[in-house]
């Protein structure tokens, strides 16, 4: 009898326990699961880790590399094989996925991502003098990618620099991580002049300029602003980023934060995967999480702008990035050159 | 190079590459458009493996997942049906099934072969004849799509002669080939002299075709092709004059539609070449701006600024009919057969035809008529062709690819090889063989494939070169008749060492020039330069404008009227290799780049690239 009772004691608990964590998963301010009982499995792209550690009591966060859940989304036959609910990235990770698994004739898993949590434009952080000596010398004007790369990996003497400077170094946020691959579409926007190209475009004459853009490219270096800023211009005459990225660069009277035209952005959103629509949108509105991004550099619609955003700058509506299929043209493209 | 910073591609991107590099193969019958996809398990059903060439894999691959969910895979006696498609190339399945299928190596043997065309059937049987071995192919086999051989065209180009109210054909590719006028006796000196690309016959269907209709052309007939007609010194006369007017052969029709759709682009389709043999689906593509067939990730279709039109040859035409042909061969069992025989029913049904317009062929089957995109507006004629040619016999066939053999445009050609310190690294590790030992087995194999009246040289490069170890490029042996030269190259190819640096951008750039310098119009001028790595010399400074020199010079050289074009063949040669810029190197120079980035396919490669001359 006693056993009896015990049993319905536990169950009764475990009832409880159940009632009181659905109660919490639909509280306005955390982030439900995808169903009943279960918490909602969000996966971070690792340069946000430390935004989405804000929301570790409501959900299972774990945190990786783009490219790593771009694989695991591409390849997995559902949801359940994916082991992700909700992914936190910049939309055109989405597209990306979505371009692959319509490739590979797989069945819809992405769907349509959150509405905008925050951006962050792409900037480059480039050494007063070298900037200076760029302006002056190849560049003609202001310093912009297509000069950039038109420089990248030439003796300084020869683009209007000093012979001591050695050569232009020039360093790139990983394309492989998040905010990587929308600096180097960025990037290709800018030799561009808008992003109205397709895989077709990516010739052998851009092959080389990019060749040259990522001659000094380390997918080592997590942190291309830090590692510049650190080192100092003997590492990298210039780095592209996010202005996230490059918050410390804008303190510094030695560098200049520069934004090349297009203003290409990246456009952080909550990818729902496998129906989850409704976590992707609580996640999205998650008041810890938009205030540790704000906090973080990101600019985010009804939160202060972090120190070193520049506040002056109207973002363009758009991201001034190429859809999905062309980024990953773009990516293999740089791996391929960049070997 | 910058050592140790090299980095795999994110494997979802490589797998996904992968997809799409086989996918590009799939514009037509290319002779390395291999894949080795892992096949789905049949469980207990009964298996149908089908060897197809690349051109229709997808929509058989389609075909035969249906087919297997459906009741049409049901056999008697409660069996079922289980039909696998894999990827082989028709020359290269043809060679296989005649010399012996190693599964292991190639994946399971067919029950069902689909080459492009039922000639490729002819051909093995041919050699299995020859071998005391009885036929394989069955000669009634059903066609599950068909397009015809066509000569492709400009607009413009084929207007000049004409089109549309003048019947051409291959009478006239003869005359303007032996014009020495070219264009100009059609009102169009800009256009220079008539050049011609057609791919090698022994691993193109395409190639194969245009040899059958070329020597019907020269008799007159449309039937019943004799090896006394091959014998009659018109008729060689005749396929002499059309070759001399080739440009480059190759394994794949897909060089030449890249090529030319990358020189429209620019704004000047007529000077790299005036006509291609090439099957009607591959005008529609490229008049769909999609020249190889398949959209790659991003791509964007972008029509051609000068279309093509199909020249469907007066004196007749052949179709590749991408026959399903159930093997009489000892491993395909009674249950094997009537497995398959429910297959090529079902591919059979008008629904399932249907979508073969889908991919540019026309339907097998006469229940369903052709339809768009064969269509006029693509620069194809629906109602034509109007007179088809008899597959030649076996015997036949053979002779003509004998004939071939010597009646080829002869080439020009300096093979370069980079002796680099890399090259020493192990290239086969179940051998042990390094880099440079698979390459030279694989040269000296390929040497045989040269006709003796072709002349080749072949120098080294690497740094420190020499006896004064001041050099970059050595030359090893001058270019020479190859029938009096074959053997020595052969041993020097064996002495070969690996040495030190690899100054690729100078020796591409000097190499280049010299083969220039020596330009003989009445051959195939061309350079195969293979290396494992990228410019590496004493002073990296200089490298990008080292390149941007020797691009252009290399466009320079093919570019106006009185061009001298020498083709610039790299082989991509082991991981390191610098793809893109050797891509860039070929492409100035409308040639084509070769990816060996698996040493192991080095022989293969080798074979292919020899394919062009």
């Amino acid at each position: 009898m006693r056993a009896v009772a015990a049993l319905a004691v536990a169950v009764g608990l475990i009832v409880a326990a159940i009632l009181t964590r659905d109660a919490l998963d639909d509280d306005g301010d955390s982030a439900g699961g995808t169903s009943a009982g279960s918490r909602t499995a969000l996966v971070c792209a690792a340069e946000l880790a430390d935004a989405c550690a804000e929301l570790e009591d409501d959900v299972n966060v774990r945190v990786e590399a783009a490219s790593v859940t771009a694989e695991r989304l591409t390849t997995a036959a559902d949801a359940d094989e994916a082991a992700v609910d909700v992914w936190l990235a910049p939309a055109p990770w989405a597209d990306l996925v979505v371009d692959a698994r319509e490739r590979a004739g797989a069945p819809d898993l992405v769907g349509e991502p959150s509405a905008l949590i925050g951006r962050s434009p792409v900037v480059l952080v480039v050494w007063n003098d070298r900037a200076a000596a760029l302006e002056a010398g190849v560049c003609g004007g202001p310093v912009e990618w297509r000069c950039l790369g038109d420089a990248a990996d030439r003796p300084w003497d020869t683009v209007g620099g000093e012979s001591a400077w050695g050569r232009v170094n020039v360093g790139l946020t990983d394309p492989d991580a998040a905010t990587g691959l929308v600096v180097l579409g960025g990037a290709a926007s800018g030799y561009f002049g808008n992003a109205d190209y397709a895989a077709n475009d990516l010739d052998g004459e851009f092959s080389g300029w990019l060749g040259a853009l990522g001659a000094q490219a380390d997918s080592a270096t997590t942190d291309v602003v830090n590692e510049m800023l650190t080192r100092g211009p003997g590492r990298f005459s210039a780095v592209g980023a996010l202005e996230a990225e490059a918050l410390d660069a804008a303190d510094r009277d030695d560098v200049r934060v520069i934004y090349p035209a297009p203003v290409a952005t990246a456009d952080l959103v909550a990818i729902p995967i496998g129906g989850a629509e409704g976590a992707a949108g609580d996640i999205a509105g998650n008041d810890d999480l938009r205030q540790a991004l704000s906090e973080s550099g990101w600019r985010v619609d009804g939160e202060p702008l972090a120190a070193g955003v520049d506040g002056g700058l109207d973002l363009p509506t758009d991201d001034s990035l190429p859809e999905g299929g062309v980024l990953g043209a773009l990516l293999a493209r740089w791996n391929e050159v960049t070997g | 190079m910058r050592q140790g910073m090299r980095r795999a591609w994110p494997r979802w991107v490589a797998a996904l590459l992968a997809g799409l590099i086989a996918a590009a193969c799939s514009g037509g019958d290319d002779g390395d458009g291999d894949g080795e996809a892992a096949l789905a398990d049949p469980g207990d059903c009964v298996t149908v493996d089908v060897a197809s060439s690349p051109e229709k894999l997808e929509l058989l691959g389609d075909l035969a997942d249906s087919f297997n969910d459906s009741d049409a895979a049901r056999l008697a006696n409660d069996d079922c049906a289980f039909v696998r498609v894999q990827n082989k190339s028709s020359g290269a399945a043809e060679q296989l099934l005649a010399n012996g299928w190693d599964d292991s190596v190639e994946g399971p043997r067919p029950v069902i072969w689909s080459p492009a065309a039922s000639t490729w059937g002819q051909v093995l049987n041919q050699h299995l004849s020859e071998e005391g071995q009885p036929a394989m192919a069955p000669t009634d086999a059903a066609s599950f799509m068909l397009t015809p051989l066509v000569i492709a065209m400009p607009r413009p180009m084929a207007e000049a002669l004409g089109w549309p109210d003048t019947p051409l054909g291959w009478t006239d590719v003869l005359a303007l080939a032996r014009d020495g006028a070219g264009w100009g006796s059609r009102g169009h000196p800009e256009w220079g002299a008539f050049k011609l690309g057609k791919t090698n016959p022994n691993f193109s269907t395409s190639g194969l075709s245009a040899l059958i209709a070329q020597a019907y052309a020269a008799t007159g007939k449309t039937t019943g092709l004799s090896l006394e007609d091959l014998a009659n010194p018109a008729v060689a006369s005749f396929a002499s004059g059309v070759e001399s007017a080739v440009v480059h052969y190759g394994d794949t029709t897909l060089t030449f539609l890249n090529n030319w759709y990358r020189a429209d682009q620019r704004g000047n389709p007529y000077q790299y070449v005036s006509a291609v043999a090439v099957e009607e689906k591959s005008v529609i593509d490229y008049n769909s701006g999609n020249p190889d067939g398949i959209l790659d990730q991003g791509e964007e279709p972008r029509e051609p600024r000068v279309p093509l039109v199909a020249i469907y040859p007066e004196e007749g035409t052949v179709y590749s009919d991408n026959p399903l042909m159930v093997l009489d061969a000892e491993w395909v069992d009674a249950q094997q057969r009537e497995a398959a025989a429910a297959f090529v029913d079902y591919v059979q049904t008008p629904e399932n035809q249907e979508r073969v317009l889908e991919y540019g062929f026309r339907p097998g089957i006469d229940d369903v008529p052709v339809a768009a995109p064969i269509s006029e507006a693509n620069g194809v004629n629906p109602a034509t062709p109007q007179t088809l040619l008899d597959v030649p016999r076996p015997e036949v066939l053979a002779g003509l690819l004998d004939d071939w053999a010597t009646q080829r445009r002869s080439a020009r050609v300096q093979i370069v090889v980079d002796v680099s310190g890399s090259m020493g690294d192990p290239g086969d590790p179940e051998t042990g063989a390094t880099k440079l030992d698979l390459a030279k087995e694989a040269a000296i194999a390929a040497l045989e494939e040269f006709k003796d009246d072709d002349q080749v040289g072949l120098s080294i490069f690497s740094t420190e070169l020499g006896d004064q170890g001041d050099q970059e490029v050595l030359e090893l042996v001058p270019t020479s008749r190859v029938g009096d030269v074959r053997e020595q190259l052969a041993n020097r190819i064996r002495d070969l060492v690996p040495t030190n640096n690899t100054p690729l951008y100078a020796v591409t750039q000097r190499t280049y020039e010299e083969a220039l310098a020596a330009f003989d119009p009445a051959r195939i001028n061309a350079v195969v330069l293979l290396s494992d790595g990228r410019n590496q010399d004493d002073d990296s400074a200089d490298d990008r404008d080292q390149l941007t020199e020797l691009i252009d010079t290399l466009e320079a050289g093919g570019e106006g009227q009185a061009s001298r074009p020498v083709r610039v063949f790299p082989i991509a040669y082991g991981d390191d290799a610098d793809l893109p810029t050797l891509r860039q190197i070929a492409e100035a120079t409308s040639a084509a780049v070769y990816d060996s980035s698996d040493p192991t396919s080095i022989d293969k490669v080798f074979t292919a690239v020899v394919s062009n001359f």
